[in-house]
């Protein structure tokens, strides 16, 4: 067989005309359909904000602790806001990258995703179980230190069994999903980026 | 933007669809992969500057969206065992008189690596080895040994698959 002498058979054959039509639609209605979902989360993240800020912000005044909370919380709605919209850029930008470089982007990625299950989902983990402890302990201190810790010793043994289990569950996804996933991409860029000796010349 | 994608689309939907379908070769498959395609080629538009020649652009797209696809199926292994099924199922639902030559071919296609795959996908669309380098990062030389050992792994394929 020659390859040659079918290229120009290949590039006869066309993409049939129903599908051609109802593909064109689908994509028009699901990027009409991101462009709504966009706009409304849009609404909903400046609504959330300005209801925080306008009304319950100025209940909040008089405990200082309880305004650190509140600026933190605020704070990382905003920053997660625009890590999503730095990735979402990011995601677009990767899709026109030549495959291998596109590979390493995703792998980066994947990594990154098992970074945060390993790393920082602990760390938050702690940070949130120390803020709302100390919050607990301005609360109830006045009533009884007693009560004031036992909440506390309640808090933290709902956080650790709440994220002992989500964390079990997720590690168990990485390793039946990406870490495989991992090993074949990487093994894959190395096709996209292997070298043959003609290079050499 | 919005014309000329239209414009992209009219142009390209046939070449898109060719390469999507050598990519994933599977019928209730290849559609999506071609919606996701034309969706990516879209947000991406605003990206391109006219450095390079369209085609490269959206045949990045393309390899880049189908690897993508693939891993979000996370059945790999399985949908390579299906592959011949799913052949048979495209070859009933796409009832164009294609040669026993091409049919063979198209059949053998699968069966490749998909750095392979998305190589002879360009070469049977008629880009030169320079085009071919630009889109996929490699020297010509380079191109021009692949094609080479995808041709002889191709007819080797192909041999087996006779009777």
């Amino acid at each position: 067989m020659n390859i040659n002498q079918l290229m120009n058979e290949w590039q006869q054959q066309e993409i049939p005309a129903p599908l051609a039509k109802k593909t064109m639609e689908q994509a028009q209605q699901l990027d009409k359909r991101i462009r709504k979902e966009n706009t409304w989360l849009t609404y909903l993240l400046a609504g959330t904000i300005f209801f925080l800020m306008y009304f319950v912000f100025p209940l909040i005044l008089n405990h200082t602790l309880v305004v650190c909370l509140f600026m933190a919380v605020i704070f990382l709605i905003g920053l997660q806001a625009m890590i999503l919209w730095h990735r979402n850029i990011q995601a677009d930008q990767a899709m026109v990258l030549s495959p291998t470089k596109y590979l390493t982007y995703q792998i980066k990625k994947l990594r990154y995703n098992l970074l945060v299950t390993n790393f920082f989902t602990p760390l938050y983990l702690v940070l949130l179980g120390a803020l709302m402890s100390a919050y607990q302990y301005h609360l109830l201190q006045a009533y009884s230190i007693t009560i004031a810790w036992g909440s506390i010793a309640i808090l933290w043994l709902f956080l650790i069994v709440v994220f002992y289990f989500g964390w079990k569950k997720q590690r168990q996804k990485d390793k039946e999903e990406v870490i495989p996933l991992l090993k074949d991409l990487e093994e894959r860029r190395g096709r996209f980026a292997e070298r043959s000796t003609a290079d050499a010349y | 933007m919005h014309h000329s994608f239209e414009q992209i689309y009219q142009q390209q939907r046939h070449k898109i669809y060719r390469l999507c379908r050598i990519m994933i070769y599977d019928t209730s498959q290849v559609d999506d992969l071609f919606q996701e395609v034309l969706i990516n080629i879209w947000k991406s538009l605003p990206q391109f500057k006219g450095n390079s020649k369209v085609e490269t652009y959206i045949y990045r797209i393309i390899v880049n969206t189908s690897i993508t696809f693939n891993n979000r199926q996370k059945r790999l292994v399985k949908q390579q065992q299906h592959l011949q099924k799913d052949y048979q199922q495209y070859k009933h639902a796409d009832s164009t008189n294609q040669s026993t030559e091409l049919d063979q071919l198209m059949q053998a296609i699968p069966k490749l690596e998909p750095n392979e795959k998305a190589i002879i996908g360009c070469y049977l669309e008629g880009f030169s080895y320079k085009e071919i380098g630009a889109i996929l990062e490699l020297t010509t030389n380079h191109v021009g040994v692949k094609i080479s050992r995808i041709k002889t792994k191709l007819a080797k394929l192909i041999k087996k698959q006779r009777p």
